[in-house]
């Protein structure tokens, strides 16, 4: 399945305008509105063991009607593992299926991410100290995309990786 | 390795203290979500012994020491680049020294 160059790529623009559509967990949606998102942290200091952190919990959420496009950066001495909560659709997971672990040097452009409303696509970090103790600082950056569902299925629409398509 | 238009920049900050005692004390507290990398460090001891200046990132409630440096009595020594440890400061920087007094500035970016 092709993601139409979506991701793997630089630098970062608004990947959805206005009147265009996008299919996720088997359900179309209309872009009403793109904006930039305020910037989100998290910091976390004396990691001494694996630490598991929903980041939803946290405040890296999606409202209601809102598609969240999001890319991460990491800094500090661990190792994260993303995961793709509440997806379930065949390409779900992404890195968190293949369990592939990202530290320092992945690039954010690599670690990019949507998240739908607060069910969708949310994500969940898994996190291990490279040195004890360790300290995290992610960010997130990006933009926030204002949607609709259509009933229409569109002729033309984008079918975004690292969230379900079907439900 | 980040891209064009990420972000990347961090914001400078700068100070300076002068310290009349040996125990460890604080030389800057990272405020909110910031990471502090140190830029610069420059030292001056002001004593007429050499003294052995001991530099303490907190991770926590968790120090280590990054750097231990010699600083000849009534000398200044900078430090900056590939001399200043490369990782971030989560919590706050101290320092220590076996002399005093002694004067340390520094400039700090915070990520």
């Amino acid at each position: 399945m092709s993601t139409g160059g979506w991701f793997y790529e630089e630098p970062f623009a608004p990947r959805l305008k206005p009147r265009e559509f996008i299919q996720v967990a088997d359900e179309h949606y209309e872009v009403v509105e793109t904006r930039p998102m305020f910037p989100w942290e998290l910091k976390l200091t004396n990691i001494t063991a694996e630490v598991d952190v929903d980041l939803k919990e946290k405040g890296l959420k999606a409202l209601k009607d809102e598609l969240l496009n999001v890319r991460l950066r990491i800094q500090g001495p661990v190792q994260v593992l993303f995961r793709v909560e509440g997806a379930g659709g065949p390409i779900f997971g992404g890195w968190g299926a293949a369990e592939r672990w990202a530290d320092e040097r992945t690039p954010p452009h690599l670690i990019e991410f949507l998240v739908l409303g607060e069910t969708k696509g949310w994500l969940y970090a898994k996190v291990r100290p490279i040195t004890v103790p360790a300290w995290l600082k992610l960010t997130a950056y990006g933009y926030v995309y204002v949607v609709r569902k259509t009933s229409a299925r569109p002729s033309v629409y984008a079918i975004p990786a690292y969230i379900a398509s079907t439900g | 390795m980040l891209a064009r238009g990420d972000l990347r920049v961090g914001v400078k900050v700068s100070g300076s203290a002068r310290f009349t005692g040996t125990a460890e004390s604080d030389l800057f507290s990272v405020p909110g979500a910031y990471v502090a990398y140190l830029r610069r460090l420059q030292i001056t001891n002001e004593s007429t012994a050499s003294a052995i200046v001991t530099l303490r990132f907190y991770n926590g409630a968790t120090g280590k020491d990054v750097l231990t440096i010699s600083v000849a009595a009534g000398a200044t020594v900078v430090l900056a680049e590939d001399e200043l440890p490369t990782e971030g400061c989560p919590t706050r920087i101290t320092v220590e020294s076996t002399q005093q007094p002694y004067t340390v500035s520094y400039s700090v970016e915070l990520e």
